[in-house]
């Protein structure tokens, strides 16, 4: 893979770039525990035709925490991949795709509304935007699924349990997990806890932004997903966007385990995307 | 009337009280300053740069604050201000609080100010920048104006005997061409104030918006001399961050940047800012 390491904002920065300027752009952000590598199966299928950059988050691979919680906020991830896009020459007018697995489902929704002029659509792969996570972490049955955010945002402590338990849970409860992460360290797995604690603040300070943008999302979820609850059609009024939900047969990494069948959503979704380009007022409805 | 007539006019009692000394300011530590000034106009130009319809003030003066940090700077004089439309000319402000960032959101028509005073190792600045998204021809014509008391005021501080003519020479300027005098409606109505090297800058400032470390620089020094308001009584040699703010229809102008003044005379520290020179996709 063609990974690109450079300094950005004073930290060491890595991402997956495949080079092909002038394409339209898919971005793709990975999540806990992960790394880019985690779409391989996107890459194979989208190479050709698009430019697909994804970035490390930080800590992960070669990309460099920051100080504390600081790098790990929204205004941080905006700065970050506004330079990131840039650097890899795509042009401020130029529209992307944005896909997101896990927690960075929050961390791309703010990203898509800081920028909406810059957004086509957004993918919420087995992820969602803040405002639905909010909504549904209050739900029981999300609550149970998501016991494990409160060990996660506990500093130091969050540590320990990462290193003791996590590999256990996974492979009780995602043995998928091991055949596609053979890669990742449970260093960098500890330093993610960063987004969880920044998350958890967020979860109860989260002011949303008046949303500015108003972009076509879509949300995939696989059923079996131990850790995310399927939201609800009636859920989907929190986005007051056009939004498009989809299950299907899978756990938490759909995109690698289900990869087909993801990769044909995908295909529908930016297709039909890339279609509509020009046209302003795309009419407003939702489908669940 | 001129306004050098107006200088003219002032008493002379108070001449030897407020003739020059020396500065403490030594060519090192001008390049520290000029360091830590242009690190905030290059904060405040990225933002402008990536600022968008429908962004919130507080979220643009976050998003400063956040930039800065990430840039090094670990305390500020005062965390970052925007203010958007008719806010950059404090309509209607009444209280402290009005000044803070607001959740006003960002029209396309809207005269935009960022303000922003970090402390880049252990150096202030305190810089404002105003601009557009797209051409508007008023805020031409007054920028034209503000970068007319940009020549005058190093002419003032030269020829005044005391800094409170300065101020009041502003003023009658502002008055004759119509404006209104915006910086009155600051905390103490200064035209500026002045800045220094803040020893342990490394610690948090705690309060906001304004730091314990400002507090601490102001007032160890006995605030008033510190501060260039139209009572100002004082020695004039320092450095000042100088912030004249015009007020028209619907809309604000300012720039702010620090002014040298020593036995040389007064000289701005840099032509480098972008008030001189609008960086491009900004009006």
């Amino acid at each position: 893979m063609n990974m690109r390491h450079e300094i950005i904002r004073g930290l060491k920065t890595e991402w997956y770039d495949n080079g092909n300027i002038g394409k339209p752009v898919i971005f793709f952000q990975h999540g806990f525990p992960d790394h880019p590598y985690i779409w391989s199966k996107q890459f194979e299928e989208f190479n050709l035709d698009f430019h697909l950059i994804a970035p490390s988050l930080r800590g992960v691979g070669n990309s460099a925490e920051g100080e504390g919680l600081s790098r790990c906020s929204f205004l941080a991830y905006e700065l970050d991949m506004t330079e990131v896009l840039e650097r890899s020459g795509v042009n401020q007018s130029e529209k992307i795709i944005f896909i997101a697995h896990d927690i960075s489902g929050p961390y791309i929704e703010q990203f898509s509304n800081s920028f909406p002029d810059r957004v086509l659509g957004v993918v919420y792969l087995n992820s969602m935007p803040m405002r639905l996570a909010r909504k549904r972490l209050l739900k029981p049955f999300q609550m149970l699924k998501s016991w494990y955010i409160a060990p996660f945002v506990t500093p130091i402590a969050n540590r320990f349990f990462v290193s003791m338990l996590l590999e256990q849970y996974l492979k009780r409860f995602c043995p998928e997990f091991f055949d596609s992460h053979n890669r990742l360290e449970l260093r960098e797995a500890q330093n993610l806890l960063k987004y969880y604690q920044y998350l958890g603040t967020e979860l109860v300070n989260f002011s949303p932004e008046p949303i500015s943008a108003d972009c076509e999302s879509l949300l995939i979820f696989g059923n079996k997903d131990p850790f995310v609850d399927v939201p609800k059609g009636s859920d989907l009024d929190t986005l007051g966007s056009v939004c498009t939900l989809r299950v299907i047969e899978g756990n938490h990494w759909i995109q690698d385990t289900q990869f087909q069948q993801v990769n044909r959503i995908l295909r529908g979704f930016i297709d039909e995307r890339i279609r509509s380009v020009g046209k302003s007022n795309p009419e407003k409805q939702k489908r669940a | 009337m001129s306004v050098f007539a107006v200088l003219g006019n002032q008493t002379q009692k108070n001449k030897k009280e407020h003739s020059s000394g020396s500065s403490d300011v030594n060519p090192g530590m001008l390049l520290e300053f000029r360091k830590s000034q242009s690190l905030a106009y290059g904060c405040a130009i990225e933002i402008a740069q990536l600022l968008r319809v429908g962004w919130t003030e507080k979220k643009t003066a976050k998003m400063m604050d956040q930039w800065l940090g990430d840039h090094g700077v670990r305390s500020f004089f005062h965390k970052s201000f925007a203010w958007f439309g008719d806010r950059t000319r404090f309509q209607g402000f009444k209280h402290y609080t009005d000044f803070l960032p607001s959740k006003r959101v960002l029209s396309e028509d809207d005269v935009i100010i960022l303000d922003t005073a970090p402390i880049f190792n252990g150096y202030t600045s305190d810089i404002g920048f105003t601009f557009a998204l797209k051409p508007n021809e008023a805020l031409n014509q007054a920028r034209a104006d503000l970068l007319y008391f940009r020549d005058l005021i190093p002419k003032l501080f030269m020829k005044s005997e005391c800094l409170g003519e300065v101020w009041r020479a502003v003023d009658f300027e502002l008055v004759r061409m119509q404006y209104d005098n915006c910086h009155a409606e600051y905390p103490f109505g200064v035209l500026g104030h002045r800045i220094h090297q803040i020893p342990l800058s490394r610690f948090p400032g705690l309060s906001v918006p304004f730091s314990v470390h400002a507090f601490w620089s102001l007032l160890s020094r006995g605030l008033m001399p510190e501060l260039l308001s139209e009572n100002h009584r004082g020695k004039k040699e320092g450095l000042w961050a100088i912030e004249p703010h015009l007020g028209t229809q619907g809309f604000g102008i300012k720039f702010e940047e620090i002014l040298v003044v020593d036995d040389n005379g007064a000289r701005w520290l840099t032509d480098d800012v972008p008030h001189l020179n609008i960086p491009s996709g900004l009006y």
